[in-house]
């Protein structure tokens, strides 16, 4: 109990509403580009998925090292105009509370799903989005993440 | 908050602090590069095409151009794009294209005055065209969508000292397409690229 007083929640959700505020721009790549159609529902998925994980291997830990990259992410993508950072920022911010080191980094993993940034590999590499591969990535990474071991 | 919470509160409010006056200082660099882009020349006769009020949108704060011209009795459309005030508003091209409903089919790096530019083969409704585009910040011309992210990213980060914002030069034949593209582009596409870009 005590050393989950120690723990800087303020920060912690300090960063992630401005994480959220810079990033209020993916809303309109999801709803008008039409290579990020499937980008909220996979957003959706993969928040309810931090949200699984996190919640079934408690206690959350602090990795404030992570909060403060996350920090510096969404300033440099702010100075530089460069939504990548900034969705980088949230990408790493929501996962750092999963317990397990693997969780995490599959979860951050999992993240590419709900980025402009998969349409755009997937078209350069494809000549295709492959949008409809955006759900069922994050379920199959929500899959490892609870399989992980501890 | 007791003393050890403290770097971390000072760190939040200047990252914040920072990001939202940084932006406010005043960038360097040419305030109107697209005025220096010749209209007419030795062979070279051109005149603007209205931008559209959809085009308008997507431009934003973004300042753009189109021209048609000609040179040596062929038709081309030319449309340059400056993000200085929006850089959101350039982007790959390819998305445009996909956006207009275009089934991309092809794409080839052509070399263009010390640099490149890209060929795009596109096909719509049994239609087939071909597009050239490529960025230019008064260096060489590029074709790489990440080389313009990382310019105009630490432009941005620098206000401008590190070089002049990369313009978005896209080029498509009206009428007959020309059957050598490479050297099409070498001839046409040098025509707007020395422009003297003011650092």
């Amino acid at each position: 109990m005590r050393d989950s007083l120690k723990v800087p929640w303020w920060f912690f959700f300090s960063v992630a509403a401005w994480g959220a505020f810079l990033n209020v721009g993916l809303l309109s790549a999801w709803i008008y580009d039409p290579s990020n159609r499937f980008g909220g529902l996979a957003f959706v998925l993969w928040l309810a998925g931090c949200g699984l994980v996190v919640w079934s291997a408690r206690p959350v830990p602090a990795r404030t090292g992570v909060w403060i990259a996350s920090l510096v992410l969404l300033a440099v993508g702010e100075l530089g105009t460069l939504q990548a950072l900034k969705q980088a920022a949230l990408a790493i911010l929501l996962p750092s509370l999963c317990r397990k080191p693997s969780a995490f980094a599959i979860m951050a993993l999992a993240s590419a799903s709900w980025t402009p940034a998969w349409g755009w590999v997937f078209n350069q590499t494809f000549g295709t989005p492959l949008d409809f591969l955006r759900p069922l990535f994050v379920i199959a990474c929500l899959g490892s993440a609870r399989l992980t071991p501890k | 908050m007791n003393r050890r919470n403290l770097p971390l509160a000072l760190l939040l409010v200047s990252a914040v602090l920072l990001s939202i006056l940084w932006p406010r200082l005043p960038m360097t660099g040419d305030p109107d590069p697209l005025a220096r882009i010749p209209r007419e020349g030795i062979g070279l006769k051109s005149r603007d095409v209205e931008i559209s009020p959809i085009e308008k949108k997507w431009l934003g704060g973004a300042a753009g151009l189109k021209r048609i011209f000609s040179f040596r009795s062929r038709l081309w459309l030319l449309a340059v794009t400056d993000g200085t005030n929006n850089r959101q508003a350039v982007h790959d091209p390819t998305y445009c294209f996909l956006g207009e409903g275009w089934k991309i089919t092809g794409k080839t790096r052509i070399p263009l005055a010390g640099g490149s530019a890209m060929s795009v083969t596109m096909t719509r409704n049994g239609e087939t065209a071909r597009t050239l585009y490529w960025f230019y910040d008064g260096a060489a011309p590029f074709s790489s969508v990440v080389e313009f992210w990382i310019k105009s990213t630490v432009r941005r980060i620098t206000r401008g000292l590190s070089g002049p914002e990369p313009l978005l030069f896209i080029l498509r034949p009206v009428g007959t397409p020309p059957e050598d593209w490479q050297a099409a582009a070498n001839e046409v596409a040098p025509l707007f690229l020395p422009f003297p870009v003011q650092k």
